[in-house]
Protein backbone atom coordinates (compact mmCIF):
# COMPACT_ATOMS: atom_id res chain seq x y z
CA UNK A 1 0.00 0.00 0.00
CA UNK A 2 2.84 2.33 0.94
CA UNK A 3 4.73 1.48 -2.25
CA UNK A 4 1.62 2.07 -4.34
CA UNK A 5 1.14 5.48 -2.74
CA UNK A 6 4.75 6.53 -3.29
CA UNK A 7 4.64 5.28 -6.89
CA UNK A 8 1.39 7.22 -7.44
CA UNK A 9 2.94 10.36 -5.99
CA UNK A 10 6.06 9.84 -8.14
CA UNK A 11 3.91 9.65 -11.29
CA UNK A 12 2.02 12.72 -10.19
CA UNK A 13 5.27 14.65 -9.61
CA UNK A 14 6.58 13.61 -13.03
CA UNK A 15 3.30 14.62 -14.67
CA UNK A 16 3.54 18.09 -13.13
CA UNK A 17 7.18 18.35 -14.22
CA UNK A 18 6.18 17.48 -17.79
CA UNK A 19 3.38 20.05 -17.65
CA UNK A 20 5.79 22.75 -16.45
CA UNK A 21 8.35 21.78 -19.11
CA UNK A 22 5.65 21.89 -21.78
CA UNK A 23 4.51 25.29 -20.54
CA UNK A 24 8.04 26.70 -20.74
CA UNK A 25 9.01 25.11 -24.06
CA UNK A 26 6.02 24.55 -26.36
CA UNK A 27 5.81 20.90 -27.45
CA UNK A 28 8.60 19.71 -25.13
CA UNK A 29 6.14 17.72 -23.00
CA UNK A 30 5.25 15.61 -26.03
CA UNK A 31 8.87 15.26 -27.15
CA UNK A 32 9.90 13.97 -23.70
CA UNK A 33 7.17 11.32 -23.95
CA UNK A 34 8.51 10.25 -27.37
CA UNK A 35 5.59 11.75 -29.32
CA UNK A 36 8.07 13.36 -31.73
CA UNK A 37 5.72 14.07 -34.62
CA UNK A 38 3.04 15.57 -32.45
CA UNK A 39 5.57 17.57 -30.42
CA UNK A 40 7.19 19.02 -33.53
CA UNK A 41 3.87 20.01 -35.10
CA UNK A 42 2.52 21.61 -31.91
CA UNK A 43 5.79 23.38 -31.17
CA UNK A 44 6.06 24.81 -34.67
CA UNK A 45 2.41 25.96 -34.58
CA UNK A 46 2.91 27.95 -31.35
CA UNK A 47 6.25 29.45 -32.41
CA UNK A 48 4.92 30.30 -35.90
CA UNK A 49 1.85 31.96 -34.41
CA UNK A 50 3.94 34.00 -31.95
CA UNK A 51 6.44 35.07 -34.64
CA UNK A 52 3.62 36.20 -36.95
CA UNK A 53 2.23 38.22 -34.06
CA UNK A 54 5.54 39.98 -33.49
CA UNK A 55 6.03 40.48 -37.25
CA UNK A 56 2.61 42.12 -37.57
CA UNK A 57 3.55 44.63 -34.89
CA UNK A 58 1.86 43.02 -31.87
CA UNK A 59 3.00 43.84 -28.37
CA UNK A 60 3.62 41.49 -25.49
CA UNK A 61 2.12 42.41 -22.12
CA UNK A 62 4.72 43.42 -19.57
CA UNK A 63 4.09 42.86 -15.86
CA UNK A 64 6.13 46.02 -15.18
CA UNK A 65 4.23 48.45 -17.43
CA UNK A 66 0.76 49.77 -16.56
CA UNK A 67 -1.38 50.61 -19.57
CA UNK A 68 -3.78 53.40 -18.49
CA UNK A 69 -5.92 52.95 -21.61
CA UNK A 70 -6.86 49.38 -20.67
CA UNK A 71 -8.86 48.03 -17.71
CA UNK A 72 -6.90 46.20 -15.02
CA UNK A 73 -8.80 42.93 -15.54
CA UNK A 74 -8.09 43.00 -19.27
CA UNK A 75 -4.40 43.62 -18.59
CA UNK A 76 -4.32 40.60 -16.26
CA UNK A 77 -6.03 38.41 -18.87
CA UNK A 78 -3.62 39.59 -21.57
CA UNK A 79 -0.67 38.93 -19.27
CA UNK A 80 -2.03 35.44 -18.45
CA UNK A 81 -2.34 34.46 -22.10
CA UNK A 82 1.07 35.97 -22.93
CA UNK A 83 2.76 34.02 -20.12
CA UNK A 84 1.40 30.88 -21.82
CA UNK A 85 4.12 31.32 -24.45
CA UNK A 86 6.66 30.35 -21.80
CA UNK A 87 10.31 30.78 -22.65
CA UNK A 88 9.59 32.70 -25.89
CA UNK A 89 7.72 35.30 -23.84
CA UNK A 90 10.57 35.56 -21.29
CA UNK A 91 13.18 35.93 -24.06
CA UNK A 92 11.13 38.68 -25.74
CA UNK A 93 10.58 40.41 -22.38
CA UNK A 94 14.31 40.39 -21.60
CA UNK A 95 15.38 41.31 -25.14
CA UNK A 96 12.82 44.09 -25.40
CA UNK A 97 11.10 42.61 -28.45
CA UNK A 98 7.47 43.63 -29.00
CA UNK A 99 7.52 46.28 -26.32
CA UNK A 100 7.06 49.61 -28.09
CA UNK A 101 4.37 51.01 -25.85
CA UNK A 102 3.84 54.24 -27.76
CA UNK A 103 1.02 55.53 -29.92
CA UNK A 104 3.07 55.15 -33.13
CA UNK A 105 3.16 51.36 -32.84
CA UNK A 106 -0.63 51.30 -32.44
CA UNK A 107 -0.99 53.23 -35.71
CA UNK A 108 0.26 50.23 -37.69
CA UNK A 109 -2.90 48.71 -39.18
CA UNK A 110 -1.85 45.14 -38.36
CA UNK A 111 -1.24 46.03 -34.70
CA UNK A 112 -4.41 44.37 -33.36
CA UNK A 113 -3.95 41.32 -35.58
CA UNK A 114 -0.45 40.92 -34.13
CA UNK A 115 -1.73 41.24 -30.57
CA UNK A 116 -4.33 38.56 -31.17
CA UNK A 117 -1.84 36.17 -32.73
CA UNK A 118 0.35 36.50 -29.61
CA UNK A 119 -2.65 35.95 -27.32
CA UNK A 120 -3.77 32.89 -29.30
CA UNK A 121 -0.29 31.31 -29.31
CA UNK A 122 -0.17 31.53 -25.50
CA UNK A 123 -3.65 30.03 -25.10
CA UNK A 124 -2.84 27.23 -27.53
CA UNK A 125 0.24 26.42 -25.48
CA UNK A 126 -1.93 26.04 -22.35
CA UNK A 127 -4.02 23.53 -24.33
CA UNK A 128 -0.87 21.69 -25.42
CA UNK A 129 0.35 21.59 -21.81
CA UNK A 130 -2.93 20.00 -20.67
CA UNK A 131 -2.63 17.46 -23.49
CA UNK A 132 0.93 16.51 -22.44
CA UNK A 133 -0.25 16.11 -18.82
CA UNK A 134 -3.20 13.93 -19.88
CA UNK A 135 -0.98 11.71 -22.03
CA UNK A 136 1.41 11.13 -19.14
CA UNK A 137 -1.30 10.21 -16.62
CA UNK A 138 -2.90 7.87 -19.18
CA UNK A 139 -6.13 9.73 -19.89
CA UNK A 140 -5.16 9.94 -23.57
CA UNK A 141 -3.03 7.97 -26.01
CA UNK B 1 -7.33 34.75 -41.17
CA UNK B 2 -6.01 31.79 -43.16
CA UNK B 3 -2.87 31.63 -40.97
CA UNK B 4 -4.94 31.82 -37.79
CA UNK B 5 -7.39 29.15 -38.99
CA UNK B 6 -4.56 26.88 -40.11
CA UNK B 7 -2.60 27.05 -36.85
CA UNK B 8 -5.65 26.73 -34.60
CA UNK B 9 -7.20 23.90 -36.61
CA UNK B 10 -3.90 21.98 -36.57
CA UNK B 11 -3.51 22.27 -32.80
CA UNK B 12 -7.18 21.39 -32.16
CA UNK B 13 -6.93 18.36 -34.42
CA UNK B 14 -3.68 17.06 -32.92
CA UNK B 15 -4.82 17.61 -29.34
CA UNK B 16 -8.39 16.33 -29.51
CA UNK B 17 -8.28 13.14 -31.63
CA UNK B 18 -6.46 9.84 -31.24
CA UNK B 19 -5.67 8.52 -34.73
CA UNK B 20 -3.97 10.34 -37.60
CA UNK B 21 -6.94 9.91 -39.95
CA UNK B 22 -9.29 11.40 -37.36
CA UNK B 23 -6.87 14.27 -36.72
CA UNK B 24 -6.61 15.21 -40.39
CA UNK B 25 -10.36 14.99 -40.87
CA UNK B 26 -11.11 17.07 -37.76
CA UNK B 27 -8.42 19.67 -38.60
CA UNK B 28 -9.82 20.07 -42.11
CA UNK B 29 -13.33 20.46 -40.71
CA UNK B 30 -12.30 23.07 -38.13
CA UNK B 31 -10.29 24.97 -40.76
CA UNK B 32 -13.27 25.01 -43.14
CA UNK B 33 -15.59 26.14 -40.34
CA UNK B 34 -13.28 29.00 -39.35
CA UNK B 35 -13.06 30.17 -42.96
CA UNK B 36 -16.78 29.92 -43.70
CA UNK B 37 -17.87 31.57 -40.43
CA UNK B 38 -15.24 34.31 -40.85
CA UNK B 39 -16.30 35.14 -44.40
CA UNK B 40 -20.03 35.02 -43.58
CA UNK B 41 -19.56 37.29 -40.56
CA UNK B 42 -17.43 39.69 -42.61
CA UNK B 43 -20.17 40.04 -45.26
CA UNK B 44 -22.92 40.39 -42.62
CA UNK B 45 -20.96 43.14 -40.85
CA UNK B 46 -20.24 44.83 -44.21
CA UNK B 47 -23.96 45.37 -44.83
CA UNK B 48 -24.78 46.44 -41.27
CA UNK B 49 -24.79 50.22 -40.82
CA UNK B 50 -22.43 50.40 -37.81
Amino acid sequence: MGNADSSQSNISNKAWLIAILSLFIPGAGHLVQRRFGRGAILSSCVIFCFCIGIYLGGQIASPFVNDPSSAFVLQILKLFSNIGNGLIYVVCLVAGIGQNYDSKSAEVFTFEYGNHFILISGLLNYLITLDAFDIFVGRKE
Amino acid sequence: MICFALVTATVFGVVSKNTNAERIKYSARVFAEFMVVGLVLAWVLYFLPL
